[in-house]
């Protein structure tokens, strides 16, 4: 249980944005792993069969709560390549908060796959695996995605002055 | 916006949006010892009766309310 709580806070962190609701979410999957562990099988590997849970709690405290807090502040989203030796690049900033609102604007099933993708580096068919879905359900989630992301930051720039 | 909107250009900055926010991210250490060693809230025997005591205080409530304005309307009637 232990060897997979960071996997599943870092996952929690990225779906839901911020660390109060990351820590509430993260009981409450714990909470339920501890009441269903007799039950598993073994089908899925724990860690899967934890991060099931995980996602299944997150998607709940989404619809009780019926809101969403920022996907971080653009400023804690910059990366370390908006630093440059003069401390700053304005233009490295601006793309990572770019990403980081359109990010926000993209619903939860997308922005799991994309969490998996990027930053999991899963393959497509890990991702089919753990969410229970066909390979090529993966590769076209990942692509509306990428082109729902892409539409954010075309009508961004358009409104930029 | 100053990001090309070319395929690699885009997967690039989505790398460098979650390793910006995630990298070294764990989860805090008191958070895990909490969920590794507690109970769940309610499990004792008094769970089942939670929305009973809820419904008869609700209840309860309700009389003392209804009490009490008919008191003050015993009372102004003098």
């Amino acid at each position: 249980m232990n060897s997979c709580a960071n996997e599943v806070y870092t996952y929690l962190l990225a779906r839901l944005g911020n660390r109060f609701d990351a820590d509430d979410v993260f009981q409450s999957t714990f909470l339920k792993v501890r009441r269903f562990l007799p039950g598993f099988r073994g089908e899925a590997s724990p860690t899967t069969w934890v991060m099931r849970i995980a996602m299944n709690e997150a998607s709940s405290f989404r619809r009780r709560r019926g809101r969403e807090l920022p996907l971080m502040d653009a400023e804690d989203a910059l990366p370390s390549s908006a630093l440059n030796e003069s401390g700053f690049d304005p233009v490295a900033a601006e793309t990572a908060r770019d990403v980081a609102e359109g990010m926000q604007s993209l619903p939860a099933d997308l922005r799991d796959i994309l969490y998996f993708f990027y930053f999991k580096e899963l393959s497509y068919e890990q991702i089919a695996a753990l969410l229970g879905v066909p390979a090529g359900t993966v590769k076209s989630r990942i692509f509306r995605a990428k082109q729902a992301l892409r539409a954010y930051l075309e009508a961004h720039r358009d409104h930029r002055p | 916006m100053t990001i090309d909107h070319k395929d690699e250009d885009l997967d690039q900055a989505l790398r460098l949006h979650y390793h910006a926010i995630l990298d070294g991210v764990t989860a805090p250490e008191q958070l895990r010892r909490q969920v590794l060693t507690c109970t769940e809230p309610q499990q004792g025997s008094m769970a089942r009766w939670a929305p009973v005591l809820a419904v008869a205080l609700a209840g309860a409530s309700f009389l003392v309310v209804l009490a009490s304005s008919r008191m003050a309307e015993i009372v102004f009637r003098f």
